[in-house]
């Protein structure tokens, strides 16, 4: 009796164990269901984001194509800019990225370059002329091939028959092998059958980034030797050992960009710093040290003294200070050489140095290596008073304005007048042109998305 | 008197509340301080810890300047966010690494990235030579090598 009252306790508590294991083995299914739905409606979301962006720029190039008026056109190309850096945007979000697909992505970065050139054009009084029309063409057709490319994806995936999943799961294989999916092939349809323009059919990978070379020479070619020995007179410290070269890029000047040593060089702490020395004419390009800074003993006037002090040692005898930034217990300067009283923003040297003893963390004067050479500056036909009065009557004049070239947001250099001013409590520099009052740019000094270049 | 008693604190403390932002505010924010910068700081240190774990500073400030380097390139998305995330671009997102310890050296290779120190040159894509066959990737310029990574455009 007593041993089958035992089973039966047995029996119920198995049976407990099996109803409480099947309701957790439940809803775990359930919630995996559910995060599989979400990714699920997450990448359906991008690819109907992708489809209406697609759907906006086949009908801007539409009415591009009929409009006379520059204005509508203008309009229509800023549009077009937008839309196309928006497709970008949703294509990265879709798993796409194991797909080589360099003719979508040329179309649509062509499509953003063009659309922001024209517009500029038109902006500034210009018209588009036979060859902006026939760029335009071509993309146009690109347009209503890629729009109607995802209309038939569209009607592959919107049945919802075809998960997102085994495409996320894919590897590079997956464009042409084994492993394509339903998705992977139509994509890799659009890439094959979009319309190349004319003179581009080879031109299947996407470009390279493009680094300038110096616009000046840099002096002689000099070994990894010269080089080290160069790091040395930079430092003016003692170091534990000799610098070790730990690379070089383009020695042979066959690439684009500046020649560069690599170098490490240790501290007599035992701290490491990281070098780039030009392989012509050896000048120390950067450095940088990540050593820790938690005290901050020092103030930002003395440490601008004594950058623009390391500056003179340097080589860099006048210099103006532009900025000068906290980061992370450093002081992050800007400096713009002064050549004839005019400060050249476009060749900025930046140095950084720790806030408890004021010794050199961070170098990079590589816009001065790449940008430098000897201009013919022209003479400002605004004074500094004239151009502070061409400021918005909202900027408050903080500061007395100073003559300074900078690259505008095309690349062009401009000769400007640089005004330091106020708003609430916003501080900024205006740039206006020293020869039409114009504004050329505008910096603001608190939370820009990039220190001034 | 006890109601002029609040309502004498009640005019003190709304004195300091209106004083409190003008005294807290220095004059000189600075770029690193700015929420933007904190937004993107945060999520930058978090790749460079989830990519560049064990590498040398270096190697961590580039890994953080590629990131950078992308959002200014017109084939990437422009934000942070958008190029961490892009699908399958970095295996620490996919495979979640990204989201353990964040250390202190991380967070200064980010801030370093963000000041506009650039190791890599330029590069747009990096990849450990060991663990990657990908064709694509090898076919890119090679600029450097940095610990484990090759850096490339």
């Amino acid at each position: 009796m007593r041993s089958q009252k035992g089973q039966v306790w047995a029996y119920l508590l198995l049976g407990v164990a099996l109803v409480g294991a099947m309701g957790f083995g439940a809803y775990q299914t359930r919630l995996k269901n559910q995060y599989l739905r979400d990714a699920e409606n997450k990448y359906m979301a991008a690819f109907h984001k992708l489809k209406w962006t697609s759907e906006n720029i086949e009908e801007r190039t539409a009415k591009l194509m009929a409009t006379n008026d520059p204005q509508i056109q203008e309009s229509l190309l800023a549009d077009l800019r937008v839309f196309s850096a928006q497709a970008v945007e949703h294509m990265a979000t879709l798993p796409f990225t194991t797909m080589n697909t360099p003719r979508i992505t040329n179309f649509l970065n062509t499509l953003r370059a063009v659309s922001d050139e024209k517009h500029h054009k038109l902006s500034t009084g210009q018209v588009l002329d036979d060859n902006d029309w026939a760029q335009l063409t071509e993309l146009r057709k690109q347009a209503v091939f890629f729009e109607a490319e995802l209309s038939n994806m569209l009607g592959l995936l919107a049945n919802n028959m075809i998960p997102w999943r085994t495409t996320v799961q894919a590897t590079s294989p997956a464009q042409s092998g084994q492993a394509a999916t339903p998705i992977t092939r139509a994509v890799m349809t659009m890439e094959e059958g979009m319309p190349v323009p004319p003179g581009e059919e080879q031109a299947l990978a996407p470009e390279k980034a493009e680094l300038p070379r110096p616009r000046s020479d840099l002096g002689p070619r000099v070994d990894a030797a010269a080089a080290a020995e160069a790091i040395r007179r930079f430092l003016d410290m003692p170091l534990k050992g000799d610098p070790v070269q730990t690379g070089v890029y383009d020695p042979e000047d066959t690439q684009k960009g500046l020649s560069l040593y690599y170098f490490d060089a240790t501290k007599e702490n035992g701290l490491t710093m990281n070098f780039g020395v030009s392989v012509h004419g050896g000048h120390v390009v950067y450095m940088v040290d990540g050593r820790p800074v938690t005290d901050k003993r020092l103030q930002p006037p003395e440490l601008i003294q004594k950058a623009a002090d390391m500056l003179r040692r340097w080589g860099f005898p006048d210099v103006a200070h532009v900025s000068a930034v906290e980061n992370d217990g450093t002081l992050v300067m800007d400096f713009a050489p002064v050549v004839g009283g005019v400060a050249i923003h476009t060749d900025m040297i930046r140095v950084s140095l720790a806030m408890d003893n004021g010794e050199l963390v961070g170098y990079d004067a590589r816009p001065y290596w790449v940008n430098h050479y000897n201009r013919d500056l022209p003479t400002p036909k605004l004074t500094a008073a004239e151009a502070a009065a061409r400021t918005s009557p909202r900027l408050t004049v903080t500061g007395e304005p100073r003559l300074a070239l900078i690259a505008d947001r095309r690349g062009q250099e401009r000769l400007v007048w640089e005004v330091p001013g106020r708003v609430e409590d916003q501080y900024f520099r205006v740039f206006v042109d020293a020869a039409d009052g114009s504004e050329v740019d505008l910096v603001r000094a608190v939370g820009d998305p990039a220190p001034p270049q | 008197m006890y109601q002029w008693v609040k309502r004498g604190a009640a005019a003190v403390l709304s004195v300091l509340l209106l004083l409190w932002p003008e005294s807290t505010f220095d004059g000189h924010r600075t770029f690193a301080e700015s929420r933007a910068a904190k937004d993107n700081l945060q999520l930058l240190a978090q790749v460079v810890c989830g990519e560049a774990r064990g590498e040398p500073y270096e190697g961590k400030v580039a890994v953080a300047a590629v990131i950078l380097n992308r959002t200014l390139d017109n084939r990437f998305p422009d934000s942070v966010a958008g190029v961490v995330y892009q699908t399958h671009a970095f295996e620490s997102v996919s495979n979640g690494e990204i989201y353990k310890n964040t250390t202190e050296e991380c967070f200064k290779a980010a801030r370093a990235a963000l000041a506009g120190w650039d190791p890599s040159n330029g590069s747009l894509y990096f990849f450990a030579p060991a663990k990657t066959s990908n064709a694509f990737i090898w076919s890119r310029e090679q600029v450097r090598t940095i610990g484990k990574h090759i850096f490339a455009k």
